[in-house]
């Protein structure tokens, strides 16, 4: 959320730091990287129609990441990421910037610790600009927007009441900063007394089933009210705050070796390193799980690392209503079934968007 | 209450704040004793729910709003540890590796600051071997560790009767027996273990110890690995109790054996209240509701070394209804613990449920007031009772049994030409009934002066003969304002509740 303020201030600074250092530049924009979520700093940021916008990469996580600009919509978002994945081993000489006529600018990798600049004018057509960054395996995640507006101020503050507005807890309130919080309470309606909230800077929110070990449904906004387990007695149910989606989970969704077979689970905990990463045994293998999302979607990233899994390691999934996409494995929308093959499950990410 | 108060917001707001203005010192504390207030950290709300001395000195405690936090004393500087846990209860630290354990609702959790930046990032789950649903009152509270490096703590029912919360949700699983009411029973199992004293052993495997707990919100233990656990009144609990643990127990609450092997697949509601009676360890000690306590928290032995006074080996109790710090010294008559329970110090700021002494001595109250009303009034609070180190308050130290009355001992000698006198004794004795109802008045109760009154030669002990019965709690009370020590010094607590499970033979 804080993110979002600072990309307000970002527009107004904009016209002074501009100023300073190039009299063309309308608006100057600085996107970070948040460590070891997969997530740009700034997720949104909004400019004037045919204006001259600066965009520094900051890459101040342990990752290797690009940025890259388009015009479109998610479908084109998917093809360019996609050949970007194409490019295989030349990916790296050429940033895994792809061609593609749907590119408006890029930034190519930029290594950790560092930053790189490019400036370039805005469209004339108002509307929205997506970015991401296409090296492999973060284009899920890692994306933006950019708005192009005659107002850009009414623009970001339009976004921004998606999500709460200041980061004091207030009436039982709980709100999310620029760290995740992780929170265990009961939540109305979960049947589960080992409930795990976790909210996401930006405004994205899941909650983690400790006892069925598995993400039961997401919510975009605010936080969540904690109200009725803080005031008199307490241990009641809180409220989510925001739009709640669902990610069509029913039980537990991994399997190794034989997707018919019940695993055998033990949740091992979280780490709250960087993007909460829990932690569980499935039928011995150490699994990491982290989940992540964007501001204004209805979708989850689960990034799983499986540590010496006995046999190939499947994905179930159990709903309608939304898009299934990963980085590895096969998915067969007949069995709702991901095959993530043995030597590449130390790491994949699948996505849950909802349509 | 609520109610009212949307009825008559600004005369009853006043009205009850008014009574109670001295709060700055508790109304009741012995002489040498002082009460000192802790400044919490600004903005947190400090409900505590453990709190441990770590190895450097430093004060850990973890709150009912699931944050743990770190004060380090001689700075008076707060630093938030960890966050987001489930109504943490309960805090276990390893006096050499500063291993910090915590109870929460749904398991124990290894708290561990992998990169040393004072702030805890993993957080192991070490044990959730028991059931939790989202009914509020299953309470998980703890948290102990014996010599050999086993886990111990205390899972409350699940609050359960028909109607509740306008749902039938919670309709399940109650023990009221034949011959009352389905309403009584309240208390009951929504899941797995609700009810018992379970035990965790240092590989992580859990083990259901005992049974018939209701709603034990302190456990304790002493230098022999002895258990003891405190529940609060309320159905099949006469009044609020002290428990010895031992494994295989059953304290009195029935239903937690839906979980007992012997029990599984058969109707409690079929079994007589005269087998459970049969079964039931009775409470080592009584501790009469209203008169003493009203919500019994942890349970600590002072092992300060005469630190904290007269009172070496002794137990601390604190309770969170009346605010109060009492006092316990037990006895084995039988092969079982019984004894003794005095008031200690009296109308703290707020609501007393953890204790831990400090290495200087002196006792840290953890307090919170918040959902059952405390005395004082404090949303929540932390504070310090110390001893001054040289003034011996005029206290009866211990009272024992014997075989045709009491001896009480005092900290110093009493005044003998008073102390002689039957006068200035009153012996009450009471029983209590066991059945599914919330609570239990006083039974058979009768109220008489010593037979023979004994005072020892050199004034420090006293023997009372009176008539005895088993089953028993017998309130001493010395005559207020008149019983006095040789040196003249008055006392502050003039009273003594005995409960006499067993007669010796």
């Amino acid at each position: 959320m804080k993110k979002l303020f600072l990309t307000t201030s970002i527009y107004f600074l904009g016209a002074f730091s501009a100023q300073a250092e190039d009299k063309n530049i309308d608006h100057d924009v600085d996107i970070g990287t948040l460590h070891g979520q997969l997530r740009y700093s700034t997720e949104v940021f909004a400019v004037k129609p045919n204006s001259r916008v600066s965009v520094t990469l900051n890459n101040t996580d342990e990752m290797i990441h690009n940025w890259l600009l388009a015009k479109g919509g998610k479908v084109d978002l998917a093809r360019i990421a996609e050949s970007a994945l194409k490019l295989g081993a030349e990916g790296m000489k050429q940033g895994f910037i792809p061609k593609d006529n749907a590119i408006l600018a890029s930034i190519g990798l930029v290594q950790p610790g560092k930053k790189r600049r490019i400036t370039f004018t805005a469209p004339k057509e108002i509307g929205d600009y997506p970015y991401v960054c296409t090296f492999p395996g973060h284009s899920l995640t890692m994306r933006g927007v950019m708005k192009v507006s005659e107002n850009p101020e009414k623009a970001i503050a339009q976004v921004n009441k998606i999500v709460a507005e200041n980061t004091t807890p207030r009436n039982g309130v709980l709100e999310v900063g620029d760290a995740p919080r992780v929170v265990r309470v009961h939540v109305k309606d979960v049947d589960s007394g080992r409930s795990i909230a976790v909210g996401l800077p930006g405004g994205v929110n899941y909650l983690f089933d400790a006892e069925k070990l598995m993400v039961r449904f997401g919510w975009t906004g605010g936080f969540l009210n904690v109200a009725p387990d803080r005031k008199g007695r307490g241990g009641g149910t809180c409220r989510i705050l925001g739009d709640k989606f669902e990610v069509g989970a029913t039980e537990f969704p991994l399997r190794i070796g034989n997707p018919d077979k019940d695993p055998k689970v033990r949740f091992g905990g979280y780490s709250r390193l960087g993007n909460p990463a829990f932690l569980y045994e499935v039928d011995g293998a150490k699994v990491s799980q982290t989940v992540s999302g964007r501001p204004g979607t209805k979708a989850l990233t689960y990034g799983f690392r499986v540590k010496n899994p006995s046999g190939d390691v499947y994905f179930l999934i159990k709903g309608d209503g939304f898009t299934v996409s990963s980085t590895a494995g096969k998915w067969s929308a007949k069995t709702s079934i991901l095959k993530v093959p043995q030597k590449e499950a130390e790491e994949f990410f699948v996505s849950l968007e909802h349509q | 209450m609520k109610y009212l108060r949307s009825l008559f917001p600004v005369v009853l707001a006043s009205t009850l704040i008014a009574p109670l203005p001295a709060q700055e010192k508790p109304s009741r504390i012995p002489a040498g004793y002082t009460a000192e207030e802790i400044e919490t950290p600004e903005g947190a709300s400090l409900g505590v729910g453990g709190m441990e001395f770590a190895p450097d000195g430093s004060l850990m405690l973890c709150t009912r709003e699931g944050e743990v936090w770190k004060y380090i004393i001689k700075e008076k500087q707060w630093s938030l540890f960890a966050d987001g846990l489930h109504e943490s209860l309960g805090l276990w630290i390893d006096p050499k590796t500063s291993e910090t354990f915590a109870i929460q609702r749904g398991e124990i959790t290894k708290l561990i600051d992998t990169n040393g930046d004072g702030r805890a990032d993993l957080y192991e789950s070490f044990n959730a071997g028991w059931g939790v649903t989202d009914n509020y009152h299953e309470y998980a509270f703890g948290l102990v560790r014996d010599s050999k490096g086993n886990f111990y703590g205390t899972l409350n029912t699940s609050l359960s009767w028909p109607g509740w919360a306008r749902s039938k949700k919670w309709d399940i699983a109650r023990v009221w027996t034949t011959g009352f009411k389905d309403t009584e029973g309240k208390m009951g199992r929504a899941a797995k273990y609700r009810g018992w004293c379970f035990k965790v052993t240092s590989k992580g495997e859990f083990e259901p110890f005992a049974a018939g707990l209701r709603s034990p919100a302190g456990i304790g233990i002493n230098k022999d690995d002895e258990l003891f656990f405190t529940d609060n009144q309320g159905d099949w609990e006469a009044t609020s109790s002290l428990h010895h643990i031992v494994k295989g127990r059953f304290h009195g609450h029935p239903s937690s054996l839906w979980d007992h092997p012997d029990y599984k697949g058969k109707d409690l509601n079929a079994i007589p209240l005269k087998d459970y009676e049969k079964l039931w360890k009775r409470p080592a000690v009584w501790i009469p509701h209203g008169e003493l306590a009203t919500s019994p928290g942890e349970p600590i032995f002072n092992y300060t070394g005469g630190k904290f006074g007269p009172f070496e080996n002794q137990m601390f109790i604190g309770d969170q209804g009346r605010s109060n710090i009492m006092r316990v010294s037990l006895q084995k008559v039988g092969g079982d613990y019984q004894g003794v329970i005095f008031d200690f110090v009296n109308r703290l700021q707020t609501g007393c449920i953890r204790h831990v002494f400090a290495e200087d001595g002196s006792l840290w109250v953890g307090q919170t007031g918040r959902g059952w009303g405390s005395a004082g009034g404090k949303e929540y609070g932390l504070q310090r009772v110390s001893w001054d180190g040289k003034t011996t308050p005029f206290s009866m130290h211990d009272v024992k049994l014997t075989k045709t009355g009491f001896t009480i001992t005092f900290t110093k000698p009493v005044d003998p030409s008073m102390a002689k006198e039957a006068q200035n004794y009153m012996l009450e004795r009471w029983g209590y009934a066991y059945h599914p109802r919330y609570g239990s008045g006083k039974t058979n109760l009768k109220k008489e002066a010593p037979t023979k009154v004994t005072v020892a030669k050199d004034g420090r002990s006293v023997y009372l003969e009176a008539p005895l019965e088993e089953e028993r709690v017998y309130k001493i009370i010395l005559k207020a304002g008149v019983y006095k020590a040789k040196d003249g010094s008055g006392m502050a607590n003039n009273t003594a509740w005995y409960t006499l499970n067993q007669l010796i033979q």
